[in-house]
């Protein structure tokens, strides 16, 4: 080694006192946020409807802000909580479309137990939804109201739109699985393994699942997702936290996804059956053989306007799954938008924020 | 320390228990051979050879990357990542860790120990050992391939690759983040896992059948009993709901679909 070349080597003590200068800071930051900091799902509203543990929250407008659109439905599923759409103040979804004047509802599906075994996705869709349904068209004057629906969710207000058009004036869909054989079209290996793994499982490993726990747990779920991005998991709690703990608002940002990936219900037992073998395994929804209380669910009787939001690097739902819905419904008042990034990247993302919302608030001004 | 709260914080608290996890990885792995049935012999042969090999391509690896000599936390951090416990352990294992978490949980610690030791040996605990086992070889095998691949490309051009530590992890990390991916979509692996799954179950299943025998015997309701009370009391909240439905909205209302076609399947 000559002088010459020994500046281009790094320092190995300075580059190791910085990475602990910066380990002890991130703990002293961590150690000091206050439980209370970290509050996700925080935007205010009000509760208007109670079934067991579903509740059905209306948005509290913004002072100044006028209504432009009808009432807007969230739907989310029950794998996660509704809070990744209004995860912090600067990165929500639920505040930007306030912000634009539309009036907006969601549906909390709660946190089910083992008492929740028994509850299926007719229950879902055929029972709470149309419930609450029913009560924002009371409140609000109105006969129908649009959906906007957000991965499992999204199939939840599919099904519903298909089975209740008169009730629905819109149906707006985000990350949402249609056709759930959609990965074998998507070249990215990094993307599908969800319906790869589900694939994988026998009928009998699945029922023999939900007989020992009475769910799926959260705590399985949680764990395939971490198992789709393998050194993301890894790398996540030493190189990710250290360098977002440099920052308060960083270190507040992540915080509150980790508190929203913590918080990951058990999906109900009779539910996840159907999640699981009739539709990821079998793919019924497409095919046309997907019953809800007995009756077969028909894509083509959505025919009320369709918007298709579908994230490019949706590794955990891939665009192609999203997509075939088009060929699916009974409308020619079809539109997508395709935005970059992953699938959680649609809510949180900062580059998302303004296409969503302004797409969402422009399609949805255009139809009322 | 002894006016340290950081522990009193929920997120220190969870960020500390996961560098523990990280760094300490492979203490479970050694648990779950040394607990495992005689004919694991196989396996922990083939963890031997796993090691030997990590150690011998850490060796060429010092030799072929200037970085690898220095203490650099960069430096630092790849010969952690080359440590094949710390690779299985890493993301793929999750469901691993969370399956053997929720069968071996708390369903029997308020009965006799010797009961419960019992349990452990009967065929459904030793099959799920095996199979938690036989499914960290597959992460392992994944680990040794990233690992050559590595070595192999360092090797090749070193210069390429440039002085800075942060490039010669970035690059790991991408090589083992592409190898378990590809891994994970083997037929090995899915099988691995779903053997592991399906152990996990039978165990959870095979628990529950002596406990309910238990609970029997001593007039206590059983999990079968609370499940069978939850069925009857959701037919009757969606019976209830149905005619709530048809006396607010009329006859016309109650002609929606009988939702009795549902929900007998769990």
């Amino acid at each position: 080694m000559t002088p010459d070349n020994a500046p281009n080597l790094p320092n190995p003590m300075a580059e190791s006192l910085e990475f602990y200068t910066k380990l002890a800071k991130s703990a002293q930051a961590i150690s000091e946020i206050d439980d209370d900091e970290i509050d996700v799902g925080a935007t205010p509203k009000t509760l208007i409807h109670q079934d067991g543990k579903v509740t059905l929250h209306k948005y509290n407008r913004l002072e100044g802000v006028e209504v432009q659109t009808g009432p807007v439905l969230i739907v989310y599923g029950l794998i996660g909580r509704y809070t990744m759409a209004d995860l912090q103040e600067d990165r929500s979804l639920v505040r930007n479309l306030l912000a634009r004047g539309v009036d907006l509802y969601v549906v909390d599906w709660g946190n089910p137990s083992r008492t929740d075994r028994y509850t299926t996705l007719d229950d879902y869709v055929g029972w709470f939804m149309d419930d609450c349904v029913d009560v924002i068209c009371e409140q609000a004057g109105v006969d129908k109201v649009s959906l906007l629906g957000i991965c499992e969710g999204g199939v939840f207000s599919t099904l519903y739109a298909a089975t209740h058009p008169e009730k629905v004036k819109n149906l707006i869909l985000t990350i949402t699985p249609i056709d759930f054989q959609g990965d074998l079209e998507d070249a990215d290996e990094t993307h599908g393994f969800l319906n790869l793994w589900t694939r994988n499982l026998e009928d009998e490993d699945i029922e023999r699942m939900i007989q020992a726990f009475g769910n799926l747990p959260g705590e399985i779920m949680a764990s395939v997702f971490q198992m789709m991005t393998p050194i993301r998991t890894l790398t996540k709690y030493n190189l990710d936290l250290v360098e977002a703990a440099s920052n308060e608002k960083k270190l507040l940002n992540f915080l509150r996804m980790e508190r929203w990936l913590a918080d990951r219900p058990h999906h109900p037992g009779a539910a996840a059956l159907q999640w699981l073998i009739e539709l990821y395994k079998e793919n019924q929804l497409i095919r046309g053989t997907f019953e809800l209380f007995g009756e077969r669910v028909n894509l083509a009787d959505i025919t009320m306007p369709v918007l298709n939001v579908y994230a490019l690097q949706d590794h955990i739902i891939p665009p192609p799954s999203s997509q075939a819905l088009e060929k699916y419904v009974g409308t020619s008042d079809y539109t997508e938008i395709a935005l970059p990034g992953g699938h959680v990247g649609v809510y949180v993302s900062s580059k998302s924020q303004g296409i969503v919302s302004d797409g969402v608030f422009d399609w949805l001004k255009k139809r009322g | 320390m002894g006016d340290d709260t950081s522990f009193n914080n929920p997120f220190m608290a969870s960020w500390m228990e996961a560098q523990a996890q990280l760094w300490k990885a492979q203490a479970p792995f050694w648990d779950a051979i040394n607990t495992a049935a005689p004919d694991m012999g196989q396996t922990d042969e083939i963890w031997s050879k796993v090691l030997e090999q990590g150690k011998a391509m850490s060796r060429q690896l010092g030799a072929a990357l200037p970085m690898a000599k220095a203490d650099g936390i960069a430096a630092e951090v790849i010969e952690r990542m080359f440590d094949p416990g710390q690779f299985v352990f890493a993301g793929s294992d999750e469901v691993n860790k969370t399956i053997q978490q929720l069968v071996d949980g708390s369903n029997l610690s308020d009965l006799a120990s010797i009961e419960r030791q019992q349990l452990k040996t009967t065929e459904e605990w030793l099959r799920l050992k095996e199979a938690s086992s036989a499914y960290r070889v597959v992460t392992a095998k994944a680990w040794m391939r990233a690992q050559q691949r590595f070595a192999k490309e360092a090797g090749a051009d070193p210069a390429s690759w440039g002085q800075d530590a942060g490039d010669h992890l970035k690059r790991w990390l991408d090589i083992a983040n592409e190898e378990l991916i590809a891994t994970q979509r083997t037929g090995d692996f899915l099988d691995a896992q779903r053997k592991l799954l399906r152990a996990g179950v039978d165990y959870k299943l095979r628990e529950r059948e002596l406990v309910e025998a238990w609970c029997a015997r001593h007039a206590i309701p059983t999990r079968t009993e609370v499940d069978e009370l939850h069925a009857q009391v959701h037919v009757l909240r969606r019976d209830m709901r149905r005619l709530k439905k048809a006396a607010s909205f009329g006859k016309a209302q109650s002609k929606k679909p009988n939702p009795k076609a549902k929900g007998a399947r769990s």
